[in-house]
């Protein structure tokens, strides 16, 4: 039950308070290799904060969190980054006025390692290397449609686009674990559907494990092995979505709003 | 060393100090009003050095750059934690500090300065200083060093969750610019004969960042040209005497207020630019990095 190896990612008792607002209150789940697994709950439920926890931009108040095997507990968010996970924003965070190829290679910042000595004389290490970077990234913006745009500033991307550009730079570095936040949020149908064509791609080619928080249930239906139902910062639920759709519990909270 | 060259020399040393200046506050994105202080430490260590023991310039001027990585390292522990205007703040501050320090030291001749330097520094060493400068900081800004200054700049807590570790990539780009500083302040040194605490002020610090405003903050051909151009202006407006200050100011306003993001914006000259095969081959940006 505790090994390691056959949890990608644990939560144990996860709370966070701001001030006198508990925002997780003892959240416990873990996610196996592999799955695709969902977070819903209404507005203010603390699903972001459970990312923001997980990756380490903030500090829990009390808990425990695995990696694979290594606890991430009290690490800071590049630590985390760097035993591999990766994170999308609910709002975008692309870097603006970068162009979308300088997006993608410097978020496969650590797939690099040549020193500040090859930099400033630009030696051949530092060519090899950079010129693998480029081609591993045009590679990728290639395989999400992205291709044509690699030279444009990031900030001109269709909003659409811009969230894939997330996405895409999210993965490079082939990351254990992936979180992603509202990736459908604004979202046309047709992108949509995208989107979970591009998700399921990316587990299937790349082994990757998924948390996914979505207000569409189309997409969590769609693409979600498992579902865990979040409430005032708790767990209200936990199952597949024909479980939790049924749950008495979820209608009332969250599913009989919409 | 005639007219034409004296003024040369003062073009290369501004060019170079704005390549610093480029490298902290338009790579990085930190408004360091200190940077006149490393240039300082750079020129004061290569001057004592060549007084007190008459060493060779060129290895004074690299202990002058080494010393002023070595101060810039310590200066950025503290200091580099801060943010956005704190941090200017912190900067000004340790800008009097080591006037205060240099203007009470009786090594290194107090308030009336160091003289005796012997003036050796000719166009053709600044000339190279001033290519290996451009080619060292171009390297790093094309680097992923560079990069991650640039995500920094953009975006600190995206650029986290990637993996970058902002203070380290704040603590190069400092040093990076100390160091170009402290080379300039070398070149300095040995182009002047003599050193005072009262030129390395936080207003000197403010005109080296005007020139690189007046270029384009985020274009290293913007420093390179802004810094030329002002320098030399300077030099042309000196026959006017009281109406210089005045002269340099009103066509700086005017450049900014038509030309927001100075000169050349974000435009970046490169032999690849001339051919857009070789750019899409390397990766380069058709705009460069932006705003
Ligand atoms: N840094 C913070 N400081 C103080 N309160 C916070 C902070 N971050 C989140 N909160 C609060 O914690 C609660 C949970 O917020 P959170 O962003 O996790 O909700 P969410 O489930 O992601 O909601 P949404 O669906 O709207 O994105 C909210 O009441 C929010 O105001
Ligand atoms: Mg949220």
């Amino acid at each position: 039950m505790n090994t390691s190896t056959d949890t990608m990612l644990e939560v144990k008792d996860l709370s966070k308070q701001f001030g006198g607002l508990v925002a997780v209150d003892h959240m416990c789940f873990s996610v196996d290799p592999q799955q695709i697994v969902g977070i819903i709950g209404p507005n203010g439920a603390g699903k972001t904060t459970v990312f923001n926890l997980i990756s380490g931009i903030i500090p829990p108040t009390s808990g425990k969190i695995l990696l694979d095997g290594n606890c991430i507990t009290s690490q800071s968010c590049h630590q985390v980054a760097m035993l591999g996970m990766r994170r999308t924003f609910q709002e975008i965070h692309l870097f603006r006025g970068l162009t979308v190829l300088q997006n993608v290679k410097s978020a496969a910042y650590r797939q690099m390692d040549y020193s500040l000595v090859d930099a400033l004389l630009w030696s051949r290490r530092l060519r090899s290397e950079e010129r693998a970077i480029t081609e591993l990234a045009m590679e990728l913006l290639d395989r999400f449609d992205l291709a044509g745009t690699a030279h444009e500033r990031a900030d001109s991307l269709p909003y659409g686009m811009q969230k894939r550009l997330e996405i895409v730079k999210a993965i490079v570095s082939s990351p254990k674990v992936l979180l992603l936040d509202e990736p459908a949020a604004g979202l046309n149908p047709g992108e949509t559907i995208e989107l979970m064509e591009l998700i399921h791609k990316i587990r299937e080619e790349m082994d990757m494990t998924i948390l996914i928080i979505e207000h569409s249930m189309e997409v969590i239906e769609g693409i979600c092995d498992n579902v865990i139902v979040m409430n005032f910062g708790k767990k209200l639920a936990e199952g597949s979505w024909e479980e939790v759709q049924t749950n008495e519990e979820v209608i009332r909270c969250y599913l009989g709003v919409d | 060393m005639s007219f034409y060259e004296s003024v040369f020399v003062n073009v290369g040393i501004m060019i170079i100090i704005a390549q610093g200046v480029y490298v902290i506050t338009g790579l990085t994105g930190l408004f360091s009003l200190g940077q006149s202080s490393f240039v300082a430490v750079g020129a004061y260590t290569a001057g004592f050095l060549a007084t007190r023991f008459e060493m060779h310039p060129l290895l004074c001027i690299l202990a002058g750059i080494v010393v002023s990585i070595l101060v810039s390292f310590i200066i950025g522990i503290p200091s580099l934690r801060l943010r956005h205007v704190y941090f200017s703040l912190a900067t000004i501050a340790y800008c009097y500090a080591l006037q205060a320090i240099l203007t009470v030291s009786e090594t290194f001749g107090g308030s009336i300065g160091l003289v005796g330097v012997p003036v050796v520094t000719r166009w053709w060493h600044v000339v190279l200083g001033v290519v290996a400068t451009v080619w060292i900081v171009r390297n790093f800004k094309l680097s992923r060093f560079g990069l991650a200054c640039l995500s920094v700049r953009t975006d600190e807590l995206a650029a986290r969750t990637y993996g970058i570790q902002t203070f380290v990539s704040k603590q190069i780009a400092f040093s990076l610019a100390s160091a170009i500083s402290g080379l300039a302040g070398g070149l300095l040194a040995f182009n002047l004969g003599y050193l005072s605490p009262d030129m390395f002020t936080v207003p000197v610090s403010s005109e080296y960042l005007i020139m690189v405003f007046f270029g384009g903050l985020y274009s290293q051909t913007g420093a390179v040209l802004g810094a030329a151009a002002l320098t030399v202006l300077m030099e042309l407006l000196r026959t006017t005497a009281a109406w210089r200050m005045i002269a340099y100011s009103t066509i700086i306003l005017i450049i900014i207020l038509v030309r927001p993001n100075g000169l050349f914006g974000t435009w970046e000259f490169s032999l690849d630019s001339l051919n857009p095969r070789r750019r899409a081959k390397h990766g380069l940006a058709k705009g460069g990095e932006g705003v």
